[in-house]
């Protein structure tokens, strides 16, 4: 039982650390457009439950994610304007 | 007053894997190691600049101010990326990365001129959190 859970962990965090390959691929604009498959193997899991997992770490559809994540970095570049001194 | 930034923190969840990157693959020096129940903490810095070190700290048991479930959220949120983050600057961005990525490490952006008017790119530790490495003016 012990030994279940731990290795039920340890299953966990190395799923959160292959989601999290995901999420890095559509927040520096390399997963565009969104091949839900290619990422959903990267993952090792259905597309179906690889949408459900990323949901459940990061809130979001990785469709709804990229949208969020781009509308950062345009919100970021035109912050970045230059102003005057 | 007179201020410098001596030490700040970074979280590993195993000392030997988080040394491997940031002694072997980005040239820090070990400092100090200083190891309790089974748990290290490792004082590092950069070559030449003695005055400003990170700590690499244990996420694992030897944490008395966290409970159970508190230690498990910060352990996922380090495995989500979602946790720490540290900024570097070199004078030679693109040589650096070649070495980096050459290094195993795991890749998250390229050298990348960002709209906000910086060149970087940037990797994950094996910790998860997020090194990204500038270009110094």
């Amino acid at each position: 039982m012990c030994l279940g859970l731990k290795a039920a962990a340890e299953n966990h965090l190395r799923e959160l650390t292959l989601l999290r390959r995901v999420r890095d691929r559509i927040d520096t604009g390399f997963a565009r457009p969104l091949d839900l498959e290619a990422l959903a193997r990267t993952v090792g899991l259905p597309v179906a439950l690889f949408v459900r997992r990323f949901q459940d770490a990061y809130g979001l559809s990785p469709h709804d994610y990229r949208r969020a994540a781009e509308a950062i970095r345009n919100r970021e570049a035109r912050a970045a304007r230059p102003k005057v001194a | 007053m007179n201020l410098t930034i001596h030490q700040t923190f970074l979280p590993h969840h195993d000392h030997e894997a988080s040394l491997a990157f940031y002694r072997d693959t980005l040239g820090f020096e070990v400092r100090n190691d200083v190891g309790y129940g089974g748990q290290h903490w490792l004082t590092i810095g950069l070559p030449g600049q003695p005055d400003t070190s990170l700590v690499l700290q244990p996420t694992g048991a030897a944490y008395a101010d966290l409970t159970e479930e508190e230690r498990r959220t910060i352990t996922d949120l380090m495995a989500k990326g979602s946790f720490a983050a540290v900024n570097l600057a070199t004078d030679d961005l693109d040589g650096t990365f070649e070495r980096v990525q050459a290094g195993d490490a795991e890749v998250v952006q390229e050298p990348t001129d960002q709209p906000w008017g910086i060149r970087d790119c940037s990797f994950r530790d094996p910790a998860g959190n997020l090194v990204r490495i500038q270009q110094a003016r």
